[in-house]
């Protein structure tokens, strides 16, 4: 078992030290591994928290159709002045959300794993080694976290402009 | 203030990257804990012939990854069934499945300063787990901009005044069986409270909500329209705003509250979730709903703002007092409850969420109790 995880880990290791690599200055390789690295975390983070979704669908939908349902009848509640009904919904909407909530956390680990599992190699493999810019007063996370954020917030947008396209073709 | 959404998050976690930045320098306090360690081979002695575990220590205990996945699907396989627990179950596998405890416990006397490294390390690793998870979750919640901006703020403020507070206190000065004893004193009132809410007079006070708002619903559609609403009262209107009165309008409904009393109940609840090593939303959203009465289509937007002031400041403080952290560890946990929270829902079905429920209530006060035992009486019962 032990020799299975020292191959798996040392096969993990091929695949992220390689984008270091793909360029001979250091610096220029440096930052092309971390922006793919940082790249392929957040899409495999994101490919993670799609498939979580998938499964989660029907309960979710389930939830948060009865979170709406309570938040709906206390609003309604509150238009007509019925402060009494409106704190009994708004009370089962809160329980609704708790529920919600532990999903959502199931989705997030499945969207973050990648990266702290990148983040913690990277400080192993550049342990001692003086970084571009900072030497060894910071570790990889000072460059990553940033390009990490970054690409989400791409993705982001282009999974938003990708939907809109979509909308603009479908109606 | 017209980007806060972006800015906002973009703020706090560059604050994060530049706590990350001073991280290396204060590796040392590791290092000058374990050299300050008496050497040998009993409990609390180092044994630097022993390989490196936990943190790098040797002689620490090496935690199987198959076993540390497989606890982490447990833990999110709960979360994502029953939606409570999940907290606890993390607590229960850095303590006492993975060994981490029993081996923080043992320098109590020995090698103090590296017992209490150890401690903040499993605390810092609980946040980790629940509480990232928690804030990225809240996230979305608060993008939906659904916030009370002046009980936000005073909220955040409380939050981040409270987490700042448990770190600074407690960060290096926690013996391991006190934070074991204070962990057992939540789970056994968590245990206790959702207990309560199983009982009759507990069932009670949700069947009567439950009735209430199912007659309003049925009133409601025999009514067909009802009374109509009028456009200016739609949504939130803050009327008055001081440090001892906050008054605002919902649906034309007129609500208050003292923005004291937020202020410090996210102090209070941040500091408890920073000290434990819990998240904090499930507190604060029935803390903003019962004490502030807000709607929970506001609450949970609220709260998601608190909940990461407080993240962002536990992290700091941790890094700044030099907790160490084994990234790749909470890596592996996360992969794990991200699995489990993906078995989850296939696999509801086949159980009653009930008995489910109930279940956990006697783990948790078994794990309570023997948490609460074992810190403070040094009084050990079986499997805990």
């Amino acid at each position: 078992m032990n020799d299975f995880l020292l191959r798996a880990f040392l096969g993990l290791d091929a695949v992220l030290i390689a984008p270091f690599r793909l360029v001979d200055d250091a610096r220029a390789g440096f930052a092309c591994g971390i922006l793919v690295t940082a790249l392929g975390a957040a899409l495999m983070g994101r490919a993670c928290a799609a498939a979580v979704d998938r499964v989660q669908r029907a309960k979710r939908t389930r939830q948060e159709a009865e979170i709406k349902r309570h938040q709906d009848t206390s609003f309604s509640a509150l238009a007509v002045k019925d402060r009494e009904t409106y704190l009994a919904a708004n009370h089962l909407a809160q329980e609704a959300y708790g529920n919600a909530m532990a999903l959502a956390a199931g989705r997030a680990a499945a969207l973050i794993w990648p990266a702290l599992m990148v983040l913690a190699w990277a400080t192993w493999r550049f342990s001692g080694v003086p970084l571009p810019l900072v030497g060894e007063s910071a570790g990889p996370a000072v460059f990553f976290i940033p390009a990490y954020l970054a690409a989400q917030w791409g993705l982001g947008r282009l999974k938003r402009a990708k939907a809109a396209r979509r909308d603009r073709a479908g109606s | 203030m017209k980007n806060w959404k972006w800015t906002l998050p973009v703020g706090l976690l560059a604050i994060v990257a530049i706590a990350l930045w001073f991280e290396p320098a204060f590796a040392d306090k590791l290092s000058e804990a374990i050299a300050k360690a008496p050497q040998g081979t009993e409990p609390g002695q180092i044994d630097p012939s022993k390989p490196a575990g936990f943190l790098g220590i040797p002689g620490s205990p090496v935690v199987n990854p198959i076993l540390a996945f497989c606890w982490a699907v447990w833990v999110g396989w709960i979360f994502s069934t029953v939606g409570a627990f999940g907290g606890v179950m993390a607590g229960v596998g850095h303590m006492s499945v993975f060994g981490f405890g029993t081996y923080a416990g043992s320098f109590k006397k020995t090698a103090p300063d590296l017992g209490k490294i150890v401690t903040d390390s499993i605390k810092a690793s609980n946040q980790f787990l629940v509480g990232l998870s928690a804030a990225i979750s809240s996230f979305n919640y608060l993008k939906m901009k659904r916030l009370v901006v002046p009980l936000a703020i005073t909220l955040g403020l409380g939050s981040l005044l409270g987490a700042w507070l448990a770190q600074e206190l407690s960060a290096g000065k926690l013996d391991f069986k006190s934070y074991q004893g204070y962990f057992g004193l939540f789970v056994l009132l968590l245990g206790g409270w959702l207990l309560y809410e199983t009982t009759p007079a507990g069932q009670a006070k949700k069947q009567t909500a439950k009735k209430a708002a199912k007659a309003f619903e049925d009133a409601a559609k025999k009514q067909a329209s009802g009374e109509s609403v009028d456009p200016k009262n739609v949504g939130l209107h803050i009327n008055h705003f001081s440090i001892s009165k906050c008054a605002f309008t919902f649906y034309g409904v007129p609500f208050q509250f003292n923005p004291l009393i937020p202020f410090l109940g996210g102090i209070v609840i941040s500091a408890v979730a920073a000290f434990l090593g819990v998240g904090g939303g499930f507190l604060l959203v029935p803390f903003l709903t019962s004490v502030t009465q807000l709607p929970m289509y506001l609450a949970a937007g609220t709260s998601a703002l608190a909940v990461l002031v407080s993240m962002v400041t536990s992290i700091i403080t941790l890094l700044m007092k030099g907790t160490p952290i084994e990234w790749h560890f909470i890596g592996l946990e996360m992969l794990g409850i991200a699995v489990g929270s993906f078995v989850g829902p296939m696999t509801s079905k086949y159980f009653s969420d009930v008995w489910l429920k109930r279940l956990f209530i006697v783990l948790s006060l078994y794990v309570g109790i023997g948490y609460l035992l074992a810190g403070f009486f040094n009084y050990k019962i079986p499997g805990v």
